[in-house]
């Protein structure tokens, strides 16, 4: 009969496996809530495309983001985009990044100019209040207008020009640039846009060929590119990414590290406390390959339930930040946890080098001194 | 009893390396998250300060230049022209584009400049020269490496080739990085007319009080925001430093939280080690509050180690970042740094809690079992 010493000597005194476990957990929870972090700012960037709910979407040759670039179109080929498509519905927008300020709060937001009787580029999800009619109006999202301290019915100003806030979306916050709606002349004029528009957004026919409705448009328009709303996100996202990935790579970088350095100390920690122990188990014969692998086993338990905890504490923590923070958009995809869970692994291989080092090195003699 | 604490703590070297490790990386983390920002808030202001221009004009409502629109009609600069005290204005086309080369692609900022222009285009040229015709560019160095290019190499910009004709420096930062191009092509680019601007530059004659001539602007031309150069910076400072200060202080509550636990996991471990000694010394008539007070000092022994290391690494960390990848710099204000000293302080207390704890439930009994 095997002696499960492993799990013997990891459940041996409760507070310290509490304590390193929540250590092992912790270090993990930060590893997940970056790596959340980073998933979430993409798709609250590309929150608008995601639900703009178009066939094709005409921007500027070579300017094919949202958020990361400003296309700009003649609003007159409006008609005929829409008979090149064969499209049942066509609008256009104006967007651009512009930076809103209350007080001494500064936050960029991207503002967007829509037709109000179109019924499209129109907010997905509006929380409280009533659509745009007039173009003195504007659309705010909820946690911009909480953290600025607006209502509905105040006025604020934006690009110059005051805007009455006549409703409140959601699905619209982001912490790098959160959406704000205003009609589609409000925006032009803000902008400067003289008979321009950012984009045209066209509804095909059932069963439209859309490749045949991209072709025809980008042949009668050199320099319009007639794109699908995800390949808009996709260039939207690989543009934040360029930006983003590096500093939020090297915050990971670190988290690993302590990771890391958290589970060597545990171990370590743990062959200390037991070092008469194992100096017996020497003595009477014990193989060290077989001692390292108890040293083994007992990490891989306190990684184990490191893991659950971490996974545990990093969806609750996620829940709390956007409940105190609603900026930011913390989305930890079950690929993550995954990809935690194999770290964690490998985390916890390296961590055990310097205790089994230590585990080598026992002079069996200790067991016999006082 | 501090000796004692030391003792108790060097007692176990590798142990105690570990934990200063692991406390110094979460503090390392915090410096470098809050580095990643003030770098950013320097690079988002270079073009701002580093250009000859003691006076900035702008739309209306508008106060900044990163992630910001803004439109001045040809008009208005005719008329800022005509103030007295005012010796030229340069103006400038700013929007947003991917530089393209390749595979590879950067986001960044495109300002056009005119070729005539003796101000508004990089204040540092390295190599070629600074005044793009159409379909030239001049981009930063480090930027040019990153993407692959060199001097005479062509570059893809809203879908059309430049050609680099200069390289630049101080100009390539995350989410900052800048192009100079021809101002008319990209006039015809953002559908404007070549004598629009998006921001202009103000010289004042030689011997005029900017203060003065910057209110008389002001006061003269009520469509636009008339701002002297430090204030301007000092706006996209502030911007930045808003955007991060919500992300910084969820970084550094996660950060703060694990190395509470690293250091309560290093002094409970090393509490339970030496608990027949604390018997001892309670055997002989040493309080809690005495022995408290042990457990203490290890705590902060280690903290004050961990913070030492932690400040060397971060700044180590800082320079090998922004020496590998310029356009990541990170700089780290010391004044920040003695910012966490309480708040450490603080934590450490915390986690001595529960081995204090421990000690004021030990029996001194322990003290005399085999």
């Amino acid at each position: 009969m095997t002696v499960p010493i492993a799990r013997r000597n990891a459940f041996f005194q409760k507070g310290k496996l509490v304590l390193s476990v929540s250590s092992i957990g912790a270090s993990l929870a930060m590893i997940l809530l970056l790596m959340g972090f980073r998933e979430g700012l993409y798709s609250a960037l590309t929150a608008y495309v995601d639900n703009l709910d178009v066939d094709l979407v005409a921007t500027q040759s070579g300017n094919e983001g949202v958020v990361s670039a400003n296309s700009v179109l003649p609003g007159d080929i409006h008609t005929e985009l829409e008979e090149l498509a064969g499209a049942r519905e066509a609008g256009h927008i104006a967007v651009a990044g512009v930076i809103f300020t209350v007080d001494e709060d500064k936050s960029p937001i991207v503002l967007v100019g829509y037709e109000p009787d179109s019924g499209l580029g129109d907010p997905w999800n509006l929380g409280e209040g009533g659509y745009l009619e007039q173009d003195n109006e504007i659309l705010l999202d909820t946690w911009l207008a909480q953290r600025s301290r607006i209502r509905i019915g105040d006025t604020v100003e934006v690009l110059g020009r005051e805007f009455e806030v006549v409703g409140l979306t959601r699905g619209t916050a982001s912490w790098m640039a959160p959406y704000a709606f205003v009609t589609l002349p409000a925006a032009q004029e803000a902008l400067g846009l003289v008979d321009s528009v950012s984009y045209h957004l066209l509804r095909l026919n059932d069963g439209a060929n859309l490749d045949a409705a991209k072709e025809a448009i980008e042949t009668q328009y050199p320099n319009v590119k007639a794109i699908q709303p995800d390949q808009i996100a996709d260039t939207d996202r690989r543009a934040i990414a360029a930006v983003m990935d590096r500093p939020i790579n090297v915050l990971l970088f670190v988290a690993v590290i302590i990771g890391v350095a958290v589970m060597a100390l545990t171990s370590y920690t743990s062959i200390m406390d037991r070092l008469r122990e194992y100096g017996l188990l020497k003595a009477v014969g014990a193989k060290p390959l077989r001692l390292n692998v108890v040293v083994l086993q007992e990490s891989l338990l306190n990684s184990f339930l490191g893991l659950i905890i971490g996974v545990a504490l990093a969806y609750s923590s996620a829940a709390l930040i956007m409940a105190q923070w609603p900026q930011f958009n913390v989305t930890i995809l079950p690929d993550s946890v995954w990809k935690i869970a194999v770290l964690g692994l490998i985390m916890t291989l390296l961590a055990a080098i310097l205790p089994i080092r230590r585990l080598d090195r026992i002079d069996v003699l200790d067991v016999f001194k006082a | 009893m501090l000796k004692l604490a030391w003792r108790n703590l060097t007692n176990e070297p590798t142990r105690m390396a570990i934990s200063v490790t692991g406390i110094a990386l979460a503090l390392v983390l915090i410096l470098v998250i809050a580095g990643i920002f003030a770098g950013s808030e320097e690079f988002a202001v270079a073009y701002i300060k580093n250009e000859p221009a003691p006076i900035w004009l702008m739309q209306s409502g508008v106060s900044n230049m990163h992630m910001s629109s803004s439109y001045i009609a040809p008009e208005l600069i005719t008329e800022a022209e005509q103030i007295v005290g005012v010796k030229d204005i340069t103006g400038v086309l700013y929007s947003g584009g991917n530089l393209e080369s390749g595979e590879d692609s950067i986001l960044g900022y495109i300002i056009g400049v005119d070729p005539q222009a003796e101000i508004g285009g990089p204040w540092k040229l390295v190599e070629g020269r600074q005044n793009p015709e159409r379909d030239e560019i001049v981009i930063d160095a480090e930027l040019a490496k990153r993407l692959g290019v060199e001097l005479g190499d062509n570059l893809s910009l809203y879908d059309q080739d430049h050609e680099i004709i200069g390289l630049s420096r101080g100009n390539f930062g995350i989410g900052s990085s800048l192009a100079f191009v021809n101002k008319q092509t990209l006039s015809e680019w953002m559908a404007v007319q070549p004598d629009a601007a998006s921001f202009a530059l103000v010289r004042p004659e030689v011997g005029f009080d900017v203060d003065g001539l910057a209110a008389r602007m002001q006061s003269e031309l009520p469509d636009l925001n008339v701002m002297q150069q430090a204030e301007f910076a000092a706006s996209d400072k502030e911007l930045i430093r808003q955007m991060g200060v919500d992300i910084i202080r969820a970084m550094n509550i996660i950060a703060y939280i694990v190395g509470l636990l690293v250091i309560g996991l290093t002094i409970y471990t090393a509490t339970l080690e030496r608990a027949r000694e604390y018997g001892m010394l309670k055997a002989l008539g040493a309080n809690n509050a005495r022995l408290a007070i042990v457990v203490l000092g290890q705590a902060l022994i280690s903290a004050a180690l961990g913070i030492l290391l932690g400040v060397g690494v971060a700044y180590g960390v800082a320079t090998l970042i922004t020496k590998v990848s310029p356009d990541m710099l990170i700089l780290i204000d010391p004044a920040y740094v003695l910012n966490q000293v309480p708040i450490m302080a603080v934590v450490t207390g915390l986690a001595a809690l529960l081995p204090a704890s421990r000690i004021a439930n030990l029996d001194p009994a322990i003290a005399f079992k085999a």
